[in-house]
């Protein structure tokens, strides 16, 4: 037994270290360095350890609370949406249609697409000079004027958030597919015995039945979609006037651009915790499916 | 007999193997007494058409016992930038040269991480080069760079919609939006000017021209702020003007970059546009121009009559990394890639404009680039930008903030002051 013991840390010893180096190092060395003021500009004179001055410096950052509501909103619509209208693709996918091969591989095709594509696919489209949208915008009539899709602050915010819609949704029904496919039919059966309509049939047995796999697909998503970098970088780089600028976009540009390493290192730890916090509230669901 | 036999033959069979395994053991080793060159790792832009390949094949003929290897950066800008900075932060001795941006010397040269050419080079060997370059790889007083490429902006123009209209080509910024308005009156679908004013460095390089020709800038002399002038509050009002008074540049300008700028242009929907001489090839370029044999290039407009007109300095240079093992030999091939013949090989096969006076009358080039000479006064006086290890950040708060004033979140006046007052506070000012 104890062999075996020792023989399971042996294999397990790779993956630990790959963990070590990948994972913790570089967020304890993040953490380390948020500590202290670092600048490239300055790097010959080395660091300065300034407590925690770089949080409270956060705090009041316009930029940083700017770059914050942006992304919480950002978070918010875009997964509420994707887990809607993924909701109903997967209801699609999960019923016996003709084509019902055709119908899947087509809804999973933005998926496939890499994101810096997809952003400059979507870009293209926005266009207010050659963009497909407005051009049929323009000759259904629905619109007068061009929307300015990437210009206005207010509508730039809507036109991120359709395109990351568009590109994740797929993820989201194919998770929900998969937890749909794993309810028994006689559950449904039963139900329809019983007289149960549409309604409570979803919310009773769909619903809490596929709720494990829900929530995964849900915290995936929001973590994914909190750190959003490349979408952005593509499609706006922040602007206008900052409008888009979500906290990875920001946190990089710090980081890396200004050689802010100090600061840079401090935003990505607020970032961290924040998405931290955020996996914790879905703690107590995903206990549920272990059970 | 037999026996003995036997082991002879063996005896014969070991020996020829010794004997092969001494003369591939002298082979390997003269091998690699022979690859004993020096190899230098050169962090550049892409290969592209092979050109660079060219010049890196011509200075290792030149210069036997040195070889170069080329290590591709990535394609945006930003990303080169990060790679470098990264590398050159770890104090990596596998890079030991790369191409740097007009705007990089002094980060690099305040971090401590390059290495100053000033005893390598001679006066005379950084003479031929244009003073704006040699401005941009200067800092405290010391070269930290050759620069092997220049850049500067232009005004484009449809001169045979100006001859349509009889118009002159516009001398200040009043004159471009009224020349403008002029035309966008009497043509179906034609807009004024374009630039690249999305929030990213491309805007920078425009607002600087404006803020420079109405006699503004960022520092003083003494490096200190003064942004915040009435001169650059009317720079930047004349910017937002032309977005949303004069109504002269095309909807969703406040996020084109400068393939958003040029398109237009080329479908021949725009009378001027700001852009780079590169685009020159492209908008006489038939398949993807409409506009072939009706454009012309001038300098850019001047703030008021008796201001100048300013183009910013673009370009490249390369620098020597202080943790390279082979500096010498670095600086050699730096020296070589700024150097005349190799300039002519980028300016023949990848068109870049030649950061060395002496080119801009050699045949070859003006056969091929014959636009230059008349450009040659504005990459004379091209302008650098504002000068500082954390231009990165400054540039991003110019940027934004004068994109507020673009959305109408705040006045000019206000954006300014603003950017004014957030640059100080980067600096401690």
């Amino acid at each position: 037994m104890k062999s075996k013991d020792k023989m399971g840390y042996l294999f397990i010893i790779p993956s630990l270290i790959l963990i070590f180096a990948l994972i913790l190092y570089p967020v304890f060395n993040t953490l380390y360095l948020s500590f202290f003021n670092y600048r490239v500009q300055t790097m010959a004179l080395g660091k300065t350890f300034v407590g925690l001055r770089n949080f409270i410096k956060i705090f009041n950052d316009e930029t940083f609370f700017k770059s914050l509501k942006f992304t919480l909103l950002f978070t918010v619509v875009a997964v509420s949406m994707e887990t809607i209208i993924g909701m109903i693709f997967a209801n699609i996918m999960n019923r016996k249609l003709p084509g019902q091969g055709i119908i899947r591989t087509s809804v999973l095709i933005p998926w496939a697409i890499p994101t810096i594509i997809s952003g400059l696919m979507w870009k293209f489209m926005y266009s207010q000079q050659y963009g497909i949208i407005n051009h049929i915008f323009l000759k259904l009539q629905f619109i007068k004027e061009a929307i300015p899709w990437l210009s206005d602050s207010f509508v730039a915010v809507i036109a991120v958030i359709i395109a990351d819609v568009w590109k994740t949704t797929p993820y989201m029904s194919l998770l929900i597919l998969s937890g749909l496919q794993t309810i028994p039919i006689q559950l449904y059966e039963a139900a329809a015995i019983d007289g149960a309509n549409r309604k409570d049939i979803f919310l009773k047995i769909t619903l809490p039945l596929i709720k494990p796999v829900l929530s995964v697909a849900i915290l995936f998503r929001v973590l994914a979609t909190f750190r959003i970098y490349d979408l952005i970088a593509v499609l706006t780089s922040g602007g206008p006037a900052n409008a888009t600028q979500s906290l990875s976009l920001y946190t990089i540009k710090t980081y890396f651009d200004f050689g802010n390493i100090g600061y840079g290192a401090a935003l990505a730890t607020v970032t961290f915790i924040i998405s931290l916090l955020i996996s914790l509230l879905f703690l107590d669901s995903l206990k549920s499916k272990l059970e | 007999m037999n026996y003995f036999a036997n082991d002879g033959k063996k005896g014969d069979k070991m020996r020829k193997n010794i004997i092969l395994l001494t003369f591939l053991l002298i082979v390997l080793v003269s091998i690699s007494v022979g690859a004993e060159d020096i190899v230098l790792n050169y962090y550049s832009h892409g290969v592209e058409n092979g050109t660079r390949m060219d010049i890196i094949e011509e200075f290792e003929a030149t210069h036997p016992g040195i070889k170069v290897n080329l290590v591709e950066l990535p394609q945006d800008t930003n990303k080169k930038l990060q790679m470098i900075n990264t590398i050159l932060q770890s104090q990596d001795n596998s890079m030991d040269i790369f191409d740097s941006d007009v705007t990089w010397p002094p980060i690099f040269a305040a971090a401590g991480w390059v290495e100053p050419l000033d005893g390598y080079l001679s006066e005379v060997e950084m003479d031929d080069f244009l003073p704006g370059p040699v401005g941009a790889v200067t800092y405290m007083g010391k070269v930290w760079g050759v620069p092997y490429r220049t850049d500067a902006g232009m005004l484009y123009y449809r001169k045979d919609l100006l001859e349509k209209h009889n118009k002159e080509v516009p001398k200040t910024w009043d004159e471009l939006i009224e020349t403008s308005r002029y035309i966008m009156e009497r043509e179906e679908g034609i807009k004024g000017h374009a630039g690249s004013w999305a929030q990213y460095e491309g805007l920078t390089c425009n607002l600087m021209e404006f803020v420079w020709s109405y006699g503004g800038k960022v520092f003083n002399e003494e490096g200190e702020v003064v942004y915040n002038s009435p001169e650059t509050v009317a720079a930047v009002s004349t910017m937002t003007d032309m977005i949303n008074k004069d109504n002269i540049m095309p909807n969703g300008i406040v996020n084109f970059y400068s393939g958003d700028a040029r398109a237009p242009f080329f479908s021949g929907k725009l009378v001027f546009l700001r852009d780079w001489p590169s685009g020159w090839r492209k908008s006489q370029n038939p398949d993807n121009s409409q506009v072939v044999g009706k454009v012309g290039i001038a300098a850019l407009p001047m703030g008021s009559p008796d201001q100048r007109s300013y183009s910013t300095l673009g370009g490249w240079q390369v620098m020597v990394s202080k943790y390279s093992d082979h500096k010498e030999e670095a600086v050699e091939f730096a020296k070589f890639r700024g150097g005349k013949e190799a300039q002519k090989m980028a300016a023949l096969g990848l068109s870049h404009i030649p950061a060395r006076e002496s080119l801009y009358s050699d045949s070859d080039i003006l056969e091929k680039m014959p636009f230059i000479e008349d450009m040659f006064p504005a990459f004379v006086s091209a302008y650098p930008r504002p000068k500082s290890p954390y231009y990165a950040e400054v540039s991003n708060i110019l940027q934004v903030e004068t994109q507020k004033a673009f959305v109408e979140d705040k006045t000019a006046a206000e954006a300014v002051k603003d950017a004014d007052q957030r640059i100080k506070d980067l600096l401690g000012q």
